[in-house]
């Protein structure tokens, strides 16, 4: 495909959907709606929000309620997202499996086009950031994925919507893909792994975190696989009737593992008690809970949550203190 | 696809005051088909709520054989506990559940049974009272210990006479009245010289505070950690392992406990 036809395959979508994509905002690259599609920018350079609240919206509706009648919410619009960086993409494949039995997220995804592009961050993260072969995108959840050659681009479809969408629009040329889940033939990714076997036995590293973090939760809001939240019922005008919220919290607010009862020093009880246990759970849930659970590490690489720390907390460097292991 | 939030409606069918600040709630499912459906383990949970107050993790207290009603013991402790007991018998609740891993029946089949108890974490002990008594509970023997701030804070306290002609119950009170006539002092008094539990499975269910000490007492008496079972509370939005509140180390309370060996969680920081 021509960067000219891309073009006019992005404007053939703006005209049926709502179309989210990479555009700048005051000189920051973020993921918004698109009216516009010149204001599209396809650049390896990573968007500072993730479009991780296009499918984990930061509050959402469960079910509305009248007295005991309760009705579940689950809907979608038909939307484009456009432009995702493998990282991203590995996200929502991740997310993918962390969702699987949840319908909201699992309509939301299907009504969702997801396309994708090669440019890799040139930022070097070390950290499960991987440059792109043809090889991994079959481990990738994606409907359209462009492969950027020169001034060209080879076009993949990586699920019948996609395809559809490709024909529609009147684009023979692309190869199907298909999806086989996210793990390799050879096995879970071996860095991580690594980082698993040897996470409890730096203990230090969390004191010394819990030093530094003025746990503002800012990397847990851009972070494309951070996805903690809350349930809470929000009672609406007239009597009996309501609302019940998921919406997105933080594990490093005080309240996060609180429970009832007696108080200390006007202290609700809590099991994460402090600053270097909180951060440390943060850690935890990306490079051990993660892990174990899906064979994917809750992290993508994408630097996000060190970009935004207003301390300097850098996930790169912790990762390879962590791998380091005990301090003598 | 199964929405794992959507909770199915229980009309209540008695309520019975407890202690000063608890009350027990008989339920029961207003669909048939959820009443067919229920089942669960001893030490397994539901997620009990009130529309518009949201919902908490509470122990299942009844019998696992006798289905048709169920009971939860609520303490006041906030503001939906507090919702909770100002309600009356045919008012409705939501139910989400049963969830997690109870303390399957394997660990204690033919083996004596010690269930140790603290505050709140006595209530969970009652589903397996009822089923001993039925004669439905595949133990060699039965024994419950129980610490208990006072006599007004005693959960069950018209039952134990029952429960007594075929179980030992012992009871503990830390602040008793000057009447109390048994043990006083915290739940690890109840230990003595002569308890011999080499055959034994234990499960321990009370405040963070409580189970240290009284592994360390299990310990002395030569029961090791792969017999040792602990029911833990933590903050649970989900109850299906997702939205991270409860997690300690690699688990999820509320998926891969709140019944959890003492093997698998004795070097997580955090645990207890």
């Amino acid at each position: 495909m021509t960067t000219n036809e891309l073009h006019k395959f992005l404007e053939y979508l703006t005209q049926q959907n709502i179309v989210w994509a990479p555009k700048r905002v005051d000189g920051e690259l973020v993921i918004e709606q698109v009216f516009d599609p010149k204001k599209v920018e396809l650049t390896s350079e990573l968007p500072l929000y993730s479009f991780k609240r296009i499918l984990v919206p930061d509050k959402e509706v469960l079910f509305n309620y009248q007295n005991s009648q309760i009705k579940p919410e689950i809907k979608s619009p038909n939307q484009v997202i456009f432009g995702l960086t493998i990282p991203d993409l590995k996200a929502i494949t991740f997310l993918n499996q962390v969702f699987a039995k949840d319908p909201y997220f699992q309509e939301r995804l299907k009504k969702s086009l997801i396309i994708g592009h090669s440019l890799v961050p040139t930022e070097n993260y070390q950290f499960f950031i991987e440059k792109f072969t043809e090889d991994i995108l079959e481990h990738l959840k994606f409907d359209i994925f462009f492969a950027v050659r020169g001034k060209n681009y080879i076009v993949y479809s990586g699920s019948e919507d996609g395809q559809r969408v490709l024909d529609n629009f009147g684009y023979k040329n692309y190869e199907h893909v298909e999806y086989v889940g996210p793990i390799r033939e050879q096995g879970p990714e071996a860095q991580m792994l690594k980082i698993r076997e040897k996470f409890y036995e730096n203990q230090q590293l969390w004191q010394d975190l819990g030093n530094r973090c003025i746990e503002c939760g800012k990397c847990t809001l851009v972070c494309p696989t951070c996805f903690c939240f809350d349930i809470f019922d929000q009672p609406g005008l007239e009597v009996g009737c309501g609302k019940r919220c998921r919406a997105w919290t933080t594990c490093f607010y005080t309240d996060f593992s609180e429970v009832a009862g007696i108080e200390i020093d006007s202290q609700k009880p809590k099991f994460l008690s402090n600053t270097a246990s909180r951060i440390r759970f943060w850690y935890e849930h990306k490079f051990v809970r993660c892990p174990d659970q899906f064979s994917l590490p809750g992290c993508v690489g994408c630097g996000r949550c060190t970009k935004v720390c207003p301390v300097g907390i850098d996930i790169k460097e912790n990762l390879q203190k962590i791998l380091k292991g005990k301090v003598k | 696809m199964l929405n794992p939030y959507l909770p199915k409606i229980a009309k209540i069918k008695k309520i019975k005051p407890e202690s000063t600040d608890a009350k027990l709630f008989t339920l029961e499912f207003v669909n048939k088909s959820d009443r067919a459906d229920f089942c669960f383990i001893h030490g397994q949970f539901l997620m009990m709520g009130l529309i518009g107050f949201g919902e908490a993790a509470f122990d299942i207290c009844s019998s696992t054989v006798k289905l048709d009603t169920f009971e939860l013991a609520v303490r006041k402790v906030g503001t939906l506990t507090e919702k909770l007991h100002q309600l009356k018998v045919d008012d409705l609740v939501t139910i989400r559940g049963p969830f997690g891993n109870g303390l399957d029946p394997k660990v204690y089949k033919g083996k004596d049974l010690l269930l140790i108890g603290g505050g709140c974490g006595f209530i969970t002990m009652r589903s397996f009272v009822a089923d001993y008594l039925a004669n439905k509970l595949p133990v060699n023997k039965l024994d419950v210990f129980y610490g208990c701030l006072n006599e007004a804070s005693l959960f069950f306290k018209d039952e134990y006479s029952r429960w007594q002609k075929k179980t030992s119950l012992s009871i503990a009170l830390d602040k008793p009245s000057p009447k109390w006539q048994g043990v006083k002092g915290v739940v690890t008094n109840l230990f003595n010289d002569s308890q011999d539990f080499s055959n034994t499975i234990a499960l321990i269910v009370g405040p963070p505070v409580m189970y240290r000490f009284v592994i360390d007492e299990l310990k002395k008496r030569g029961m090791v950690d792969s017999n040792i079972y602990v029911s833990l509370e933590r903050r649970m939005y989900c109850g299906v392992g997702v939205c991270q509140h409860c997690a300690i180390g690699p688990y999820y309370v509320c998926k891969d406990g709140p019944v959890f060996c003492w093997q698998q969680l004795k070097d997580i920081p955090n645990a207890i």
